[in-house]
């Protein structure tokens, strides 16, 4: 068929169109998928904006019946659960999943998938109540110990999962010429392999994070809360999402607009550690603060 | 001038499980030459070269009998630590193998960098590697932009500049210019050419005008044996072996 010809001509305009068709398509699925994150955004600084400012920052809970007051401890309390969490979880995770990519046909590897496969489809209300027998009961206290445990369980796993995945990708040539140039196998795996892959590890422990910053479920039979400034490890601490439910299902509305403002509070938190993570840890950025 | 033989094979023989891949191979290879090695797809030339730094045992079902010596030293001792061997006998690859995550600079060191010498005592040796494998000049201005961000024959040749930041005695390559274009394969042939004044080559390639251009000796396997080993103007002109002057002649590959 020449391509001048009209069966041709014919054809190519129906397959453009088809193509547009399709494009369109996507793109339009693509928008439907952005949509929902948006709307959610867009509620929760409508609703969560005006009841921002410095005291919301600064100050303690107010007791009921008075104005202002902000969330002050429980913002604290989220970033020493968070950080108590991350402690436990990211090097036991990332290590795991080292383990899991570098040695995948051994015994262990294979009980440790197998663990992470499972801890990872654990509901987190199950977790805090694990967590409650084994921590809070004992100490006869809720506490940041118990929290920050609980957290950590959730994490781990998916710190575990993505690192395995992320180091997974790495090609066979760059861990043999690590091995050629005379590096031991814990110096090419440690070295090459995570190095390489250290931006797209962290991406998966920032994902880790954001999913468990916002867990209320397992803090509230751990960490349980407290309208006082978090002062030990051993204590009740209050928690951003704890603070959020209760003050959601209260019946005050001043208290349902300061919770408006610590989910915005907490969905900020979780944008700042993202974005400074990947600041930190780009490629570049990497190779010029380590070495 | 009388060279010394700086490598020799003494009935190797590689397996991988019960397939027996290398079957007695006996060769000497001189210091500060280039031997090629070629051979139909399949027929262990990879195989033996990967035994020679160790890199075979890597594979878990892999195992060697007979010698390798290294200056006269039988380097498959087991008491010998392969990590030692490879710091003297370096390997590029088919694929360039810039280490993602280094810069330029930091992939040349990386021999020593990630065996935690400084990187200010470093920056001399990678200078000059980086002379020595004639890359110096395109990169001179970014030293500290990412390995990864060179072309394919760029990376090839910072991969040859790494190999030799350690002063190896020998430098293997496994088809290092099979993934790359014309123009760029022509470049490293030529950096073959160079380099063999500070070490020795042993080159595994598809290309037979390749081994023809840059070696002395040229070794020719088939299934796993040594048919021919003899010096490159000789097998290609007048090969002793019937079946090496098939290969040459294209009858079979």
């Amino acid at each position: 068929m020449s391509r001048t010809s009209q069966p041709y001509l014919l054809a190519l305009k129906r397959r453009k169109i088809k193509n547009n068709f399709m494009i369109g398509l996507i793109v339009l699925l693509s928008v439907l998928a952005v949509i929902p994150l948006f709307m959610v955004f867009f509620h929760i600084v409508r609703n969560g904006f005006a009841s921002l400012n410095f005291d919301f920052f600064t100050k303690l809970p107010a007791p009921l019946g008075e104005p202002n007051g902000g969330m002050a401890n429980s913002i604290l309390g989220s970033l020493i659960l968070i950080t108590f969490a991350s402690l436990i979880a990211v090097p036991i995770g990332v290590l795991s999943g080292l383990y899991l990519s570098e040695y995948k046909n051994d015994r262990l590897a294979s009980v440790l998938r197998w663990t992470v496969d499972l801890l990872m489809s654990i509901p987190s209300i199950v977790i805090g109540l694990f967590i409650y027998t084994l921590i809070v009961l004992p100490m006869k206290s809720f506490s940041a110990l118990a929290g920050g445990s609980a957290l950590a369980l959730l994490m781990f796993p998916i710190v575990a999962k993505t690192t395995e995945e992320v180091l997974k990708l790495t090609p066979i040539h760059i861990r043999e010429a690590g091995l050629a140039l005379g590096l031991s196998r814990w110096r090419v795996i440690l070295f090459v392999v995570l190095r390489g892959k250290s931006s797209a590890v962290m991406t998966g422990v920032v994902l880790a994070l954001g999913r468990v910053a916002g867990e209320t479920a397992p803090l509230l039979v751990t960490a349980f809360g407290n309208r006082n400034w978090p002062k030990s490890l051993t204590e009740p601490t209050p928690s951003l999402p704890v603070q959020i439910y209760n003050y959601a299902i209260s019946p005050y509305e001043n208290w349902h607009s300061q919770a408006w403002a610590g989910a915005l509070t907490l969905v900020t938190l979780i944008f700042v550690i993202n974005i400074v993570t990947r600041l930190i840890f780009s490629k570049d950025g990497l190779s010029k603060s380590h070495l | 001038m009388k060279h010394q033989n700086i490598i020799s094979l003494v009935h190797l023989d590689a397996y991988f499980g019960d397939k027996h891949i290398v079957k007695d191979v006996s060769l000497s290879v001189e210091e500060k030459s280039v031997v090629a090695i070629i051979g139909p797809s399949g027929c262990g030339k990879s195989t033996m070269l990967r035994c020679i730094n160790r890199l075979h045992e890597e594979e878990p079902s892999a195992h060697v009998s007979g010698q390798i010596l290294l200056n006269g030293n039988n380097i498959l001792q087991n008491k010998i630590d392969p990590v030692e061997i490879r710091q003297k006998i370096g390997m590029v690859f088919q694929k360039p193998s810039a280490f993602p995550g280094l810069s330029i600079i930091e992939n040349v060191m990386a021999g020593r960098l990630l065996k935690g010498e400084k990187k200010s005592n470093l920056l001399e040796k990678a200078e000059l590697a980086l002379k020595q494998s004639s890359l110096w000049d395109e990169v001179k201005d970014k030293l500290n932009s990412p390995g990864t961000s060179l072309s394919g024959g760029q990376q090839q040749r910072l991969c040859i500049a790494r190999a030799l930041a350690v002063d190896p005695d020998v430098i293997l390559m496994d088809e290092p210019t099979s993934a790359l274009d014309p123009i760029s394969a022509a470049r490293i042939e030529e950096l073959i050419l160079q380099i063999q004044e500070v070490t020795t080559v042993i080159i595994v390639t598809h290309n037979l005008q390749q081994a023809a251009r840059v070696s002395n000796k040229t070794a020719f396997m088939n299934a796993g044996e040594l048919v021919e080993f003899n010096s490159t103007t000789n097998l290609f002109t007048c090969p002793e072996n019937k079946m090496t002057e098939a290969y040459i002649t294209g009858q079979f590959s």
